[in-house]
């Protein structure tokens, strides 16, 4: 009995193994097809609301509150519990009877300003009222308050945003995906069984990539036609400064006026706020860009992450040859006439005192054939030492023979294997083993046979 | 308010209303540059004043002077020297030296009015505002808010830490 129900659940395994990796296949396609990835408040307001929601046109009335929040508006809590919940919340009953949600939101200047002049504000609130009708989402917009409000109407095709196949899984599921959603799966839930595990992600990954589609295009129906109206209205009523003019422009003339912003420009962008994150990701501008750049003609991105992450570590590329290129024509116009191999290693620390390098792990081949000049402490210094003779100034007495031994070597002076080499010069120089030539021996004949 | 042609030709006016009911008299080959006004004038004529809901007069007058500027630097005069190509740029430098609130607001005017010329300007003068700034001076100089939690913002410091080197 015990085996039959391992052999089983053993088959199971190597099933949700196997769905994974065609769903890991698949998102990679799609992923190449149209690299999207959802807007910061809407995650947010999803992970708020995991397992809360129970129908699936529902998550559209989700998306429309996302995007609320994101133009500025915050949502008026009926009980007056202000302050302890977070903003992106939905009060417990939002999702009314019959596919009616009805939702009250205000601006945060509004409230401080009515709260600071202690009086209830003439102006009133923006209403949205979102209701079913068929397959679509209709969408009314009011600011109450005041006298002569206009009405915003918005209707969306639910089938169009929200993927077909996606179903609302029970509360559980949909948690673990969310959750998934939030930590990138990296994250397993506490006193899992592996089991468990596999399965939650077998199940619910698919909701976690596919739950909307054509992302953008309903975060501009809703802002241009819903909530940016809305703001206008609202401040003006108020009296309020429209907050931010850039942000009140429509969206495709900010993506125009992103189309002339360099890369760089628009990587800053992206750390200024959520929406304009969302708009400077946009993979058409970072396509571009890349084929400015690069001098592309790719038709997808390489790496299959996005033009984006594409350009970046396409950008780090090229930096990386520059500054290789940089330091060897530096090294080449400080020291013309110098083969190349007679230069001193280029790269060496500075330790006051402390030589190392090939000329003190082969002490024997240091010294043939070649005077070296003496400092006043009595002691030799090396070359490699660059402290003393300075990069720019190579031993004038080495051999060519010397100097390509060093030049072959000269990289790894300082390394793991030559740690013996790091003595004190006064202890070594007066080590008659270690150096055959004793600074004493030469003194005379160093001046009666100068170098030439 | 009037927006001279040029004098020595006799051509048709065109009568503009503005959103605050401001009427604007121009020539006609100043208010073709608007893609928008020459598809209304070939479908009414210029002898109905023609009214542009959404443009406030400050606007509409702003956008004429480009307008009547830029159909100025069209036509060929015998006495003068033709207008160089420099002398646009430093003009149209000139122009778009205004606050950023009227640039924002010139664009809608230059959106809706389809003068592609003028809105090319005026966005690569937006963007000439926001290059070169850290997030920091960008959301003061377009009060916007900083909405993301702290984690987020690390990851997307992460993400574009190539920028800053």
């Amino acid at each position: 009995m015990d085996s039959t129900i391992a052999s089983a659940s053993g088959n199971e395994v190597t099933e949700m193994e196997i769905e994974e990796d065609e769903h890991c296949l698949t998102e990679s396609l799609s992923s190449q097809k149209s690299y999207s990835s959802l807007p910061d408040l809407l995650q947010r307001v999803l992970q708020h609301e995991h397992g809360k929601v129970k129908e699936r046109q529902a998550f559209l009335v989700l998306a429309i509150h996302a995007v609320m929040l994101e133009t500025g508006f915050v949502l008026q809590h009926p009980t007056d519990a202000v302050g302890s919940s977070d903003r992106c919340g939905l009060p417990v009953d939002w999702s009314g009877k019959g596919g009616l949600a009805n939702l009250t939101y205000t601006l945060p200047e509004i409230t401080t300003a009515a709260s600071a002049s202690a009086q209830t504000s003439a102006v009133g609130d923006a209403l949205l009222r979102c209701q079913f009708i068929g397959n679509f989402l209709v969408v009314y917009g009011a600011v109450t308050g005041g006298q002569g409000s206009e009405v915003y109407r918005l209707s969306l095709p639910v089938s169009r945003y929200l993927q077909k196949d996606f179903v609302v899984e029970d509360k559980d599921n949909t948690r673990d995906a969310l959750k998934n959603l939030a930590k990138d799966g990296e994250e397993i839930k506490e006193g899992a069984t592996p089991m468990e595990c596999l399965t939650s992600e077998g199940i619910v990954t698919p909701s976690k990539v596919d739950m909307f589609c054509n992302v953008f295009e309903l975060w501009q129906q809703v802002k241009d036609n819903l909530s940016l109206p809305l703001l206008t209205c609202i401040c003006e009523k108020a009296g309020l400064q429209p907050p931010a003019s850039l942000l009140l422009l429509p969206t495709e003339l900010k993506i125009k006026l992103l189309e002339n912003l360099p890369a760089a420009a628009l990587a800053t962008l992206c750390c200024v706020c959520s929406e304009l994150k969302f708009l400077a990701s946009s993979e058409e501008l970072w396509k571009a860009r890349f084929k400015a750049e690069f001098k592309s003609d790719a038709t997808r991105a390489p790496g299959g992450r996005g033009w984006k992450v594409a350009y970046a570590r396409e950008l780090a590329r090229k930096r990386r040859r520059e500054e290789d290129r940089r330091v060897f024509e530096r090294q080449l116009r400080s020291e013309p006439f110098l083969p190349l191999l007679m230069r001193p290693p280029p790269v060496i620390p500075h330790f006051p005192g402390v030589l190392g390098g090939d000329y003190d792990r082969f002490p024997a081949l240091g010294n043939i054939g070649g005077f070296r000049p003496r400092s006043p402490g009595g002691a030799y210094w090396s070359t490699n030492y660059s402290g003393a003779n300075g990069i720019g100034e190579p031993d004038e007495l080495s051999l060519p023979g010397q100097g390509v031994g060093r030049g072959s070597l000269g990289r790894g002076g300082l390394g793991p294997d030559s740690m013996p080499s790091l003595i004190l010069m006064g202890g070594l120089a007066a080590n008659p083993i270690l150096d055959p030539f004793p600074p004493s021996m030469f003194g005379s004949e160093l001046e009666r046979f100068p170098p030439p | 308010m009037h927006f001279q042609g040029s004098p020595n030709m006799a051509e048709k006016r065109v009568k503009l209303i503005s959103s605050d009911n401001d009427e604007f008299e121009v020539d006609e080959a100043v208010a073709f540059e608007s893609e928008t006004l020459r598809n209304m004038i070939q479908d009414t004529g210029t002898n109905v004043p023609i009214s542009i809901p959404n443009v406030s007069s400050d606007i509409l007058a702003k956008v004429l002077e480009y307008c009547s500027y830029h159909a100025e630097t069209m036509e060929t005069h015998d006495d003068k020297p033709p207008i160089t190509d420099a002398q646009i740029r430093e003009w149209d430098a000139d122009f778009v030296d205004v606050h950023p609130a009227t640039l924002y607001s010139l664009i809608l005017a230059a959106n809706y009015l389809n003068i592609k010329n003028l809105l090319d300007l005026i966005c690569q003068a937006v963007a000439n505002n926001i290059r070169g700034k850290t997030a920091v001076e960008i959301r003061k100089i377009l009060h916007i808010q900083d909405d993301f939690t702290y984690e987020e913002e690390m990851e997307i410091r992460r993400e574009t830490k190539w920028a800053f080197d």
